[in-house]
């Protein structure tokens, strides 16, 4: 393949494309545009890298039921996680919050498909997947965590979801919360 | 209706790949993708848009990347920790495809800033692959029929 960097686009381009001024050559400007491209796209994945996993207060978060989401709620908390065909992190996700609601009890995980349950992603404004909330017994959205979440994050969020302020005040939660 | 736990998506069973190829993957396309970028030149992203259709036509693991990858570089590699579902590099290979096809034909329509466009937009998804594991592709999958459109091609 023959690399044509000189003179190619001043011509082809003439006031239709991209303008370059005089004393940058088309070349360096091609330059200038690629790092500022990598730079950006590293900027936006470091930003993406650092929310992974991370979870957010839910203050006055909607109500989900059992009904709606096709199985019943668990008696401390609920994990519902958004998930799509074409998500690998999804799988991981599955697997720490099959482990971790397998081993604790009061604990459930229900896992969707983002793309047949599009009322509920449409309500709840999820954008990406995967996406976890994080429900208290009543089934009220107190915790929301978008991007793959570790077994230790998701253990956290537990007792953070029972004690923030749109918490339970329901005292019949059955089981007293373990610390980790 | 909903789902339960493993049943969202990929059957248990289903053969993985080794997640390393499709990064593998983006790392080359990255580095056509720049290429394209620093000559402007219609013919380079003519054949990163080959490739990308190679990839979404026939699968991640018998394009000409993911064939490079199981030959050369698997081999040199301590076997993958866990395997990977192809279905969503595949579909990132389709989003890849339209973005560098859509790019061509404005280009050839007359807007040649179209190549350095396309070039650029599919340069940021393939370096946020290779870079970070991050797929902009599949994360278009929810956005799209959100939208109200309804991408069938990864799912397959």
């Amino acid at each position: 393949m023959k690399l044509n960097f000189v003179n190619h686009y001043g011509q082809e381009y003439d006031g239709d494309g991209l303008r370059w001024a005089d004393d940058v050559s088309d070349f360096e400007f091609r330059v200038v545009l690629l790092v500022a491209v990598l730079l950006l796209a590293t900027l936006a994945g470091e930003l993406r890298r650092r929310q992974a996993g991370r979870s957010r207060a839910v203050i006055d978060g909607d109500l989900l039921t059992a009904d709606e989401l096709g199985l019943p709620l668990g008696r401390r908390a609920t994990f519902v996680q958004f998930s799509s065909p074409a998500c690998s992190p999804c799988r991981a996700v599955r697997r720490v919050l099959g482990d971790l609601t397998g081993s604790q009890a009061g604990l459930a995980h229900i896992e969707l498909d983002a793309v047949e349950h599009l009322d509920l992603t449409r309500r709840l404004g999820i954008l990406r997947t995967p996406t976890v909330l994080l429900l208290d017994p009543d089934g009220r959205v107190v915790r929301r965590i978008s991007g793959p979440l570790t077994a230790e994050q998701a253990r956290a969020a537990v007792p953070e979801a029972l004690t923030s302020p749109d918490g339970p005040d329901t005292p019949d939660v059955s089981p007293p919360i373990r610390s980790r | 209706m909903s789902t339960a736990s493993a049943s969202a998506s990929v059957p248990a069973g289903a053969a993985g790949i080794d997640p390393r190829g499709p990064r593998f993957g983006a790392a080359l396309t990255t580095v056509v993708l720049a290429i394209a970028l620093l000559t402007g030149s219609v013919w380079v992203l003519a054949g990163q848009a080959l490739l990308f259709a190679a990839g979404s036509l026939l699968g991640v693991r018998r394009s000409p990347y993911g064939y490079l990858f199981t030959r050369l570089v698997r081999p040199r590699l301590r076997p993958p920790a866990e395997l990977e579902d192809p279905a969503p590099p595949r579909f990132a290979q389709t989003v890849g495809l339209i973005v560098t096809g859509a790019g061509l034909i404005v280009a050839v329509a007359g807007v040649h800033s179209a190549v350095e466009v396309s070039a650029a937009l599919a340069l940021v998804a393939a370096f946020l692959n290779a870079a970070f594991g991050l797929c902009l592709g599949c994360e278009l999958y929810l956005l799209l029929p959100r939208l109200g459109a309804s991408p069938k091609t990864g799912r397959a």
